[in-house]
């Protein structure tokens, strides 16, 4: 880190101008809920069919804030995975891309990443706390590729329920004996940071499948707040 | 502060106004871009570090866990590392001493670097194991934030150097054109008159030395104006006005020059043209028709002299000139001679003048003597010449020097003894009128004398008053002229008031005055009838003595005038001083005077001067009805001369 700066120093001094004053705190907290108009404005574009869906979504944050957690869990489970599985390739023609929870609802279809994120969102928007859900990188030893799943933990050094993409019920990890847990992140534990890394920030960080997980992170981020999802 | 010095320091305080404000842009953000990259860096380690521990978390294989945080911990970017657990128990910690700072306490405030620690989660199959802490080493960042800061500081002090060194050279350069202005303008107050042929690209610069350049060439056009005028006056000092020779002072130089100066030997021929019957000739024809006549010997005369030579042709005065040929012998002067008779007779012929006489003195001697000498020679060959008879000359050398003077001085003497003693005055009287218009009122009577020799010959008044002066004797005369008018007026019936002209002998001695008052107290009845002229240096000079004399005839009635005024062109107060009744201006500044402008200025300044103390101006020498319309428009009050009258006898 150390020696790059002294060679992008010059750079920065320049950019420094422009950029100043530009980088501000981002909202923390997750709004989901779209507005009538916006939501109208979606059928506009993209049919009536996906204005039902983004409806749907909409109603199942709204109208079951007070269930109790677990309830919540099977609910979204269910709402995302009958989504299409697709890959991002095919979807969006990168190799590697995750979507926002609405452009997965508008598209109709994601790989595991994007259910896995659109769940942990709309379920942060339900009312459960961040600090009991992680994202977590699995290799799926039935299909031997890399899978994301999302876990909840009801108390924190538990055995969690996994949500995954592949099958609506909603199994402990331990009763997984086809999934074998790589590594977990906390979600929030990135978002909250009162500092969140701004595009310059070209840090690399190993990831299961290989990809730069901050950056896509980040390119996530901006997405969201760019659909005022933030 | 030269306007140099200023330029720089106000570059120099822009200069850095705007370098504080990158500087401290640039550090700021540096220091974000620090703090920003420290939480990536420990938040990249966090999560590498979780990602590896937890594969050795299902044995609870602490000893590994250990062995790997200490490797990192060891690499000594990191402040503190350490897990905890989820029911928050402290699996492992390592803080790093803090080492002393390398960075000063203020700057570290200053720029602080603010620094969130990263963490990640260590997990244990599904379960999770704890939490992965990693805090990072923010004195390097310090560090780093420190010598950077420090760069661009030594980077802004270079820049300020290099901006204060090229700065005061191209001002050097731009400016240049000032000193050379300011050379220019030393030059030119010691009368050099350069010019600046490169014009500066600045355009107010340029302005500034086109504006110098002209003033230089002006200042230079002056002074050559100003030369020519000092060469003209200096010509006219000793130029004689009207014929255009050389005036008797200039004559006087250079025979001085020759005579007492020289230390080469010359031949030197002096010649004195005198002339007669000019004053009747002026007379009848007026004072123009006088000056053409004269300035035709002029040109007879000059006709003698050599182009290049130091011969010299003069007007010696009225009616006499004078000519200085040098290294000529006696035959050949003689022939110079006979020729200025032959064209002077040619002339008369021409002009059909039998009135106007001449006689030529000349003096042919070797340099050496005196000038008075050399001129009194040819006053007495003159002398000799006239006793010849009219139109004659005479050579007279070295050897009749002695005689010649004994001769006019005892002579004179002689003259004037009888004349005073025959009272062989004849009175004549002048009218002075007044310029009102339409009325032909005479303001009073200019007494005016002749004199007559024992032929009873008039005598020429440019001869005797200089003469009678030089002798001592103009009082004398004087006191004939005013016996004889207080006869005239004792035994005629006149109404006219008479001015008598008295010289200065009156003022200066106190006896010539005690006598005047005197004899005037005897014959107070005449008092009233008598104006006193005295000429205007008298006042000047000798204010005090004139105001006794004029105050006390003033008690007895007499009027008082000053004639000659604007002569020395001095100053008026006299004015104040002195009660007067009239100022006669000098001829000089009446003639010409419808046309002459400094004239006109002139008698103006004087009139306006005059009529504020009640003095009353008047003219002399007024030939004709224009010169008294324009007198009469200066608002002068009256005068004299051939267009009102001639003298006549009393």
């Amino acid at each position: 880190m150390v020696t790059h700066t002294r060679m992008s120093f010059i750079k920065r001094c320049l950019l420094g101008f422009l950029l100043l004053g530009l980088t501000g705190t981002s909202a923390v907290a997750t709004n989901l809920i779209l507005s009538k108009d916006r939501i109208e404005a979606i059928g506009r574009e993209y049919g009536l069919k996906t204005e039902d869906r983004v409806r749907a979504w909409q109603g199942l944050i709204k109208n079951h804030q007070h269930e109790p957690e677990l309830v919540k869990l099977k609910l979204v489970n269910r709402f995302f995975n009958r989504i299409e599985y697709m890959h991002d390739q095919d979807l969006w023609g990168k190799r590697n891309y995750w979507a926002t929870p609405l452009e997965f609802i508008i598209r109709n279809g994601g790989d595991c990443e994007d259910y896995a994120l659109s769940k942990y969102f709309t379920l942060r928007a339900m009312g459960v706390s961040a600090n009991k859900m992680r994202i977590t990188f699995v290799k799926s030893l039935k299909m031997d590729r890399a899978h994301m799943v999302l876990s909840y933990y009801e108390t924190p050094s538990e055995d969690p329920f996994v949500l995954d993409n592949t099958t609506d019920m909603i199994f402990y990890g331990t009763e997984r004996p086809d999934l074998k847990p790589i590594y977990s992140f906390n979600g929030d534990g990135v978002w909250v940071t009162d500092k969140p890394l701004s595009a310059g920030s070209n840090t690399a960080m190993p990831a299961s499948n290989g990809d730069n997980r901050m950056l896509l992170w980040i390119d996530l981020k901006q997405r969201m707040m760019a659909q005022g999802l933030l | 502060m030269t306007l140099k010095k200023q330029l720089i320091l106000v570059t120099l305080i822009i200069f850095s106004l705007v370098f504080c404000g990158a500087f401290v842009i640039s550090v700021k953000n540096f220091q974000t871009y620090l703090s920003e990259q420290l939480d990536a860096e420990a938040q990249n380690t966090a999560s590498s570090l979780g990602a590896t521990l937890s594969q050795y978390t299902e044995n609870n294989d602490m000893a590994t866990i250990s062995a790997l945080l200490d490797s990192v911990f060891k690499s000594g970017n990191y402040q503190e590392i350490g897990i905890v657990a989820t029911d928050g128990k402290e699996l492992f910690n390592r803080e790093l001493e803090l080492p002393k700072p390398r960075v000063p306490g203020w700057f570290r405030d200053m720029a602080k670097l603010d620094v969130t620690p990263g963490n990640a989660l260590v997990m244990a199959g599904w379960k999770q194991f704890g939490e992965i802490y990693v805090v990072p080493h923010i004195d390097y960042a310090y560090k780093e934030l420190w010598d950077n800061t420090l760069e661009i500081f030594g980077l802004f002090v270079g820049c300020l150097l290099l901006t204060w060194l090229l700065g005061a050279i191209i001002l050097s350069y731009l400016l240049r054109p000032l000193q050379a202005v300011k050379q220019q303008a030393d030059s030119i107050s010691s009368r050099q008159f350069t010019r600046q042929d490169k014009l500066p690209v600045t355009k107010e610069l340029r302005s500034v030395v086109e504006a110098m350049n002209n003033m230089s060439m002006k200042v230079e056009e002056m002074f050559h104006e100003q030369a020519s005028v000092t060469d003209k006056l200096r010509e006219q000092i000793f130029k004689d006005p009207y014929t255009g020779l050389a005036n008797k002072k200039y004559f006087m130089r250079q025979l001085t020059q020759l005579t007492d100066a020289s230390e080469s030997s010359h031949l030197l021929s002096v010649f004195i043209l005198e002339f007669k019957g000019l004053d009747k000739f002026k007379a009848r024809l007026g004072y123009e028709a006088g000056d053409s006549y004269l300035t035709k010997v002029a040109k007879v005369l000059e006709s003698f002299i050599l182009p290049g030579s130091d011969d010299v042709a003069c007007r010696l005065g009225d009616d006499s000139f004078g000519l200085l040929v040098l290294d000529k012998n006696n035959t050949a002067i003689k022939g110079i001679a006979r020729n200025i008779q032959t064209k002077l007779n040619e002339l008369h012929g021409f002009l059909d003048l039998k009135t106007i006489t001449f006689n030529i003195g000349i003096a042919h001697m070797l340099s050496g003597e005196t000038s008075e000498k050399v001129l009194s020679v040819a006053d007495m060959a003159l002398r000799s010449a006239e006793s010849q008879g009219v139109n004659s000359w005479e050579i007279y050398t070295a050897e009749h020097l002695e005689l010649q003077q004994i001769h006019t001085a005892s002579q004179w003497r002689e003259i004037f003894a009888d004349i005073v003693n025959r009272q062989a005055v004849q009175l004549y009287k002048q009218p002075v009128h007044s310029f009102k218009n339409g009325s032909s009122e005479i303001m009073h009577q200019e007494i005016l004398m002749r004199l007559y020799d024992e032929q009873d010959k008039v005598m020429n008044a440019g001869l005797f008053i200089p003469m009678a002066e030089m002798l001592g004797v103009t009082f004398e005369l004087d006191k004939l002229v005013v016996m004889k008018t207080v006869e005239y007026l004792s035994e005629n019936q006149d109404d006219s008031q008479f001015a008598i002209n008295l010289s200065a002998d009156f003022i200066k001695s106190d006896t010539c005055g005690e006598w005047l008052i005197a004899y005037l107290q005897q014959n107070q009845q005449v008092c009233q009838s008598l104006v006193f002229e005295f000429i205007e240096s008298v006042a000047i000079t000798m204010p005090d003595d004139m105001k006794r004399l004029t105050t006390q005839l003033r008690q007895l009635g007499c009027g008082i005038g000053l004639d000659h005024v604007g002569r020395g062109f001095t100053s008026l107060k006299y004015l104040r001083q002195l009660q007067i009744d009239y100022l006669k201006i000098d001829a000089t500044y009446i003639r010409d005077i419808p046309n002459d402008r400094d004239n006109q200025f002139i008698v103006h300044l004087l009139t306006e001067a005059a009529h504020n103390f009640d003095i009353k101006v008047l003219a002399v020498s007024v030939e004709n009805e224009t010169e008294v319309t324009a007198l009469r428009d200066l608002h002068v009050n009256g005068g004299q001369g051939y267009y009102f009258g001639k003298p006549i006898k009393l």
